[in-house]
């Protein structure tokens, strides 16, 4: 088939697309040779210098393969090769090769001039830390195999490569030490990600829920990060790594609830400082999620329990309040939780007007017009605040500070107290690729504890989490060893 | 198949030992054996780690299989299903009792007024869904509350030590011995919690000294609880039998902690706590039962038909806890010393029966 006919060809597979662009060159010989490439997904310089220009100064020599010949033309290539197939073949023009057609001969060359647009990995918004590395994940798998590579200089180091949605084709990758992670835990999450038929995945978020077990729960059963120390260090742990191309987000199994309060700052500290700030997240989480339930329920059912001094400075708040208590604080985290959307959402430099909006047309006119009280206000946005000292459970602690304020307000403490019952039976239920969600807490596991809510020296933690199942506990060298 | 650890079942003792021990059963004992009721008390906790001693034994000997076959290849069929439901009987007994005292909490000290079915629903929901989900939930879940069990009773008594005098339960033994053994079966009912740790016969993972663990911690508890007593009695003296949940009044009873109100909160969430991980333990026996007579799959229907009973019988009682506490001190105090005593005897015979078994199998 002619050069022409070919290009066009293709041209048809690709469904006529104005980017994919093609090219015919002459060769020193007089051949016709094609060429087809993605634009903008590919480097121009390289492609001219590097593709084009070579192609002009070829001349075949002798009856041999005329593929073969040009192959050694492009050995300053990483990656050239000949694919077996058509669909091989756009799958690399997709990914950013150009595919080199030859006349007289079926066989088509592609040679890698991808140059993809890559953020550069910066400090991630959500994960800053005072002391400690300061590189995130970026949108680019390659980089951020890269950037886990850098930390994990060990031919241990297992990279299994998958490909995930029918018109994304994304590249899936996960990233577990050979020597650690338990080969169970491995083929079960090849399993449930091999079962995945989907159009395409957009985020790695997509995956979390396919890989999630229990389907309709509230709660984070995957853990995720945006930095490579984290992952390394679970990696480290025996977990599994999971990389989405085009996701910053890098998700970890099994995943156990300690992990987000646990924060790598945690690590580049004292242990005494650390265990301190675990103690207070726990705290903050606590009192985020039970506060406004608990102040419904003791101004609605339990008058007699709050300290007298206490509630005559509430009374003197709530007098004249047309609502009660139930639905005042129902409407102040109605109203936190929209002001908290449009701020996502809002851009940036209308951030100071929503703020201005947020704090004082709608929390003090609304306290002054009598709408709401302030002890309820400050409750709310006391509540907050907290939920944000674990910021990868927020939206789980705000879900949880809506149930038991319902709850707190048609039962009163009883509610709460069945409520926590209730929390804490389901939440020993909960399972992670067999590790319990609770752990070390429930069931105890005394080894665990040592970087559980307490956190030890390094020099301590001779071995590997037990509440993850590795194939290798040991982590450092045992003084009795 | 294992599923609770040697901990957790040590826990589960623990917390079946303190249920409802500190709250009416002190007036119920004191009522009966007035100042010999501390002796009374002792007594009933030696029978009871008698009954705890000989239940581990039978559970470490018998790793492999649960308590009902257990008693099906040891006394047939016939005499396993008559064990089984003495058992029912006395755990859904021990239910109602639980649940009542609940309720009375409830409405003597969080609320003016309160629906009894608006306190059954979600009770019975929360209980049985651990009960439901078994013995590990159920261990896990009590895991987690012993310690704000644990915390609270302990800052509850210390704060009000320095009220006790060492007078006001003296002097011992005025009128003979015979209060002290009235006090004593007569109190039996509240001693048989432990009855309950027969349904984990099979499901536990033994670590090493399993039984002296066991034993030794709940001996440890008993004495604790024992003390706690002995200071609550203190404190009261002679008003005791009119004290019906001990804790809580026993932190009201500091004029500085009442004007502060907050302790008397604690206690009672401490009492709330206790009483609902005892409740789910007991459901999660009567379940067990339930699933091996009715030989259902899962105990779902057992549980709901036992919340059934446990409801229509505490609106038979109107929700009365003196009728259920004269009743405790007569007919369920007798029939529950006799199935301690029955249940000792038959851990004796499993284990005689057990030894000679490997006798003839070393012959």
């Amino acid at each position: 088939m002619e050069i022409k006919k070919r290009i066009e060809y293709f041209k048809k597979l690709f469904s006529d697309t104005t980017d994919l662009a093609s090219r015919e060159i002459k060769t020193k010989d007089g051949d016709t040779v094609g060429i087809l490439w993605i634009e903008n997904v590919i480097d121009q310089l390289l492609l001219t210098q590097g593709v084009i220009k070579p192609l002009q100064n070829f001349s075949k020599s002798g009856n041999d393969d005329v593929v073969k010949q040009a192959t050694e033309k492009f050995v300053a290539f990483s990656k050239v090769n000949e694919p077996k197939d058509e669909q091989t073949m756009i799958e690399n023009i997709l990914n950013g090769f150009v595919a080199i057609l030859f006349e007289n001969t079926e066989k088509v060359l592609v040679v890698e001039c991808a140059s993809w647009k890559v953020r550069v990995p910066a400090e991630p918004p959500t994960s800053a830390v005072t002391e400690g590395p300061r590189e995130g994940f970026v949108e680019d798998f390659i980089t951020n195999l890269a950037l886990i590579r850098k930390r994990l200089k060990t031919p241990n180091l297992k990279v299994d490569k998958m490909k995930i949605g029918r018109e994304t084709n994304s590249q899936v990758r996960l990233i577990y030490l050979k020597n650690v992670a338990d080969p169970q835990i491995v083929s079960k999450i090849k399993k449930k990600l091999n079962r995945i038929d989907i159009d395409g995945i957009v985020d790695s978020h997509y995956l979390a829920e396919f890989l999630t077990t229990s389907k309709h729960s509230i709660f984070k059963q995957i853990g995720s990060t945006e930095k490579p120390d984290v992952a390394v260090a679970k990696i480290l742990e025996g977990r599994v790594a999971i990389l989405v191309d085009g996701s910053p987000i890098v998700l970890t199994v099994p995943y156990i609830l300690l992990e987000d309060l646990q924060s790598s700052n945690d690590y580049y500290t004292t242990p005494a400082r650390a265990t301190i700030l675990r103690y207070l997240r726990l705290t903050a989480a606590i009192i985020g999620i039970m506060l406004p339930g608990l102040y419904v329920a003791l101004l609605t059912f339990h008058i007699k329990a709050i300290p007298i001094k206490l509630l005559i400075t509430i009374a003197n708040s709530i007098q004249g309040i047309p609502l009660p208590p139930l639905l005042e604080i129902l409407f102040i985290i109605f109203l936190f939780e929209v002001l908290y959307e449009a701020s996502l959402r809002m851009p940036r430099y209308m951030g100071l007007a929503l703020s201005v909006v947020g704090a004082l047309i709608l929390g003090d006119t609304a306290v002054k017009a009598g709408l709401v009280s302030s002890p309820a206000v400050l409750i709310v946005a006391i509540t907050g605040v907290m939920s944000y000292t674990l910021p990868e459970q927020s939206t789980q602690i705000s879900m949880l500070r809506l149930i038991f304020t319902v709850i707190g307000g048609v039962l009163g403490v009883f509610g709460i107290i069945v409520g926590t019952f209730f929390l804490i039976g389901y939440l020993v239920n909960m399972d992670s690729y067999g590790s319990p969600y609770l752990a070390p807490f429930a069931p105890y596991i005394k080894s665990d504890m040592k970087d559980s809510l307490k956190r030890q020296s390094i020099m301590q933690m001779k071995k590997r989490p037990k509440s993850i199942h590795t194939d290798n506990a040991r982590r450092q060298k045992d003084d009795r060893d | 198949m294992t599923e609770i650890s040697t901990r957790q079942f040590i826990i589960i003792a623990i917390v079946l030992l303190l249920a409802s021990k500190l709250d009416t059963m002190l007036a119920v004992v004191y009522s009966v054996a007035s100042t010999d009721a501390i002796i009374s008390i002792i007594l009933n906790f030696v029978l009871e780690l008698l009954l705890i001693f000989a239940i581990t034994v039978v559970i470490k000997r018998n790793p492999d299989t649960n308590l009902f076959e257990l008693l099906k290849k040891k006394f047939t069929v016939v005499g396993a299903y008559i064990i089984i439901l003495l058992l029912g009987l006395y755990l859904l007994a021990r239910l109602v009792y639980c649940y009542q005292e609940l309720y009375s909490f409830f409405l003597e000290f969080l609320y003016d007024d309160f629906s009894p079915y608006i306190f059954a629903l979600p009770t019975f929901f929360v209980t049985g869904y651990l009960a439901f989900k078994g013995a590990r939930s159920l261990g896990r879940t009590l895991e987690i509350v012993i310690w704000f069990i644990l915390i609270g009773l302990a800052i509850s008594v210390v704060c009000n030590v320095e009220y006790m005098s060492f007078v006001s339960n003296m002097p011992y033994f005025e009128n003979g011995a015979s209060p002290m053994l009235d006090g004593t079966w007569r109190s039996t009912f509240f001693f048989g919690n432990s009855l309950c740790l027969l349904f984990f016969v099979g499901k536990v993972k033994f670590s090493d000294h399993f039984i002296g663990k066991t034993v030794g911690i709940c001996a440890i508890t008993s004495l604790i609880t024992v003390a706690i007593c002995f200071i609550i009695y203190d404190v009261f003296g002679y008003a005791m039998q009119y004290v019906i949940f001990a804790l809580s009044e026993y932190a009201q009873y500091d004029p500085f902690i009442l004007e502060l109100q907050r302790l008397t909160w604690l206690t009672a969430i401490v009492d709330i706590a206790k009483l609902f991980c005892a409740t789910s333990v007991f459901v999660y026996g009567l379940g067990q039962i339930g699933k091996s007579v009715m030989k259902t799959r899962s105990t779902l229907i057992p549980i709901i038909i036992n919340f059934l009973l446990v409801f229509s019988i505490a609106t038979i009682i109107n929700y009365d806890l003196y009728t259920l506490m004269d009743l405790v001190t007569s007919v369920f105090s007798f029939a529950t010393l006799g199935l301690i005593a029955l249940t000792i005897i038959i851990c004796i015979i499993l284990m005689i029966k057990r030894r000679q078994n490997e006798q003839k199998f070393i012959q």
